[in-house]
């Protein structure tokens, strides 16, 4: 079978472009780029959280961070638990496997 | 005449089979997005041996374990387990069954805020060390042989570098990143140092599986509109849509990196470049690569565009063994072990060495003899 003619076409126009959109994620400038995007989305969680936190607190209403607080209470509970577990000796579960 | 009817002959099938493959397309592009019959992945029968935190290990069901010892699989902190099983006739695991070996796996598990303060050494000096004593418990203090994919190379090695003295019999690796100068760009730092880590940790305290995919995408910009051309101009074929089907699942299918072993990898790894200069410390401690001594096999896809051969060479003689080998392979990252060419080439000649290191045991699983060294 023939490689149809769309996907030859494909193939010419992805050879021309890939490597220069390779070059271009592997340069300094696209890594100043990627830092900032990350600096600026850390930053607008940041913000957006505050604000949002600050209105739902004003109707007693928990905010994103709120809930995160809590997971990461349990997540520090459960990894108490573990430690426990594992000097207690109780940490394993043996599964079904002969 | 009879030029008339040949052309004829020609054409005729040729129409038919133009139709039957538009019909084939339709049927599998409707299957597709509505998801009807989906690639099902992971099929091996198998059991849960132990578990421990999110942490699986499974063994695969068999009746023909006729060598030793075991092979413990260990894949990376940002993927999915089930490449090892991607499908029936298309499964690494199958493979080794068939050739005799008794073959376990350890399963991360999904990683949530409880596992945002796991380090390296929770895998290495933890829940590895605990899988490899029950392996080699369970098959009669025979030893096991460690095989890391990938980062789980990097695991495997940090874990066989610190516990010198546990029943490890075999060490290989896939795949595994040594040295990181040589790794593509957007493996090589997080922004070549540019970004802070700390920005890339999300309220989990865990790298988002987001994240972690959109790293794996920078490396091929284009790599995703080439595998929807792949798709259209393979939809008439049923086992390409099923592979496809499978293969774009697991390939956007991560998960979160826990926090502190990002961190560590980040610092250890891809800043200092410590593995490839022997110098990795680890909770406190030196691990030295050369107290490896145990049989060594250092496998190296030669087309890998993710872990390319210049980063993954160095491996070979940082170990201390002297049985080592390294074994290069025409393949890509994951065509290692899954596809065509993995079935023919690559995955026997990885149980070749493995059953070439190997005992071969009677029907009471008593080992008899070397399998054919």
């Amino acid at each position: 079978m023939t490689t149809p003619i769309w996907r030859r076409a494909f193939d010419r126009a992805e050879g021309a472009v890939a490597p220069r959109l390779e070059q271009a994620t592997a340069s300094s400038a696209f890594a100043d780029l990627l830092a900032a995007a990350a600096r600026l989305t850390s930053l607008t969680r940041t913000e957006t959280e505050k604000a949002s936190r600050r209105w739902l607190h004003l109707w007693n209403l928990p905010a994103a961070g709120d809930m995160a607080a809590l997971r990461r209470q349990v997540a520090g509970l459960e990894r108490e638990v573990r430690l426990l577990r594992r000097a207690t000796g109780a940490g394993d579960v043996d599964g079904t496997a002969a | 005449m009879s030029t008339t009817t040949e052309s004829s002959r020609h054409r005729a099938p040729s129409l038919a089979d133009g139709v039957g493959r538009g019909v084939r397309r339709g049927w599998n592009l409707t299957r597709h997005v509505l998801g009807i019959d989906k690639a099902a992945m992971g099929r091996t029968p198998r059991d849960q041996v132990w578990t421990r935190d999110k942490v699986t290990l499974w063994r695969y069901r068999s009746d023909q374990r006729t060598l030793r010892p075991p092979v413990l699989l260990v894949h990376s902190l940002v993927s999915r387990s089930y490449i090892f099983d991607l499908q029936p006739g298309n499964s690494f695991v199958e493979m080794l069954l068939q050739r005799g070996f008794d073959v376990y796996l350890i399963d991360w598990g999904v990683p949530d805020e409880s596992e945002a303060g796991n380090t390296l050494g929770t895998y290495t000096d933890d829940y590895i060390p605990a899988a490899v004593r029950i392996v080699d418990r369970a098959d009669g203090h025979q030893g096991v042989t460690v095989f890391g994919y990938c980062f789980g190379g990097i695991l495997a090695l940090l874990y066989a570098a610190g516990h010198a003295g546990d029943p490890i019999r075999n060490l290989v690796v896939m795949a595994t990143p040594g040295d990181f100068d040589q790794m593509p760009p957007a493996m090589r730092g997080v922004g070549g140092g540019k970004i802070d880590p700390e920005h890339l940790v999300d309220e989990t305290g865990n790298v988002p599986a987001a994240r972690v995919r959109s790293s794996f995408q920078l490396l091929r910009p284009t790599g995703d509109l080439a595998t929807y051309a792949d798709f259209w101009e393979n939809l008439h074929d049923d086992g390409f849509l099923t592979t496809y089907q499978a293969m774009t699942k697991w390939s956007r299918d991560h998960i979160p990196f826990p926090g502190a072993a990002f961190r560590q990898t980040v610092n250890l790894f891809q800043e200092s470049n410590a593995l490839v200069g022997n110098d990795v410390h680890l909770d406190g401690r030196r691990l030295d690569m050369s107290s490896i001594t145990v049989p060594f096999l250092n496998v190296i896809a030669e087309r890998d565009h993710i872990v390319p051969p210049p980063a993954t060479a160095p491996i070979t003689g940082l170990v201390g063994s002297e049985d080592v080998t390294e074994l290069r392979l025409p393949a890509g990252h994951v065509g290692l072990i899954v596809g065509g060419s993995a079935r023919r080439r690559s995955i026997p000649a990885m149980a070749d060495w493995m059953e070439a290191h190997s005992d071969r045991t009677d029907d009471q699983g008593t080992a008899t003899r070397p399998a054919s060294r």
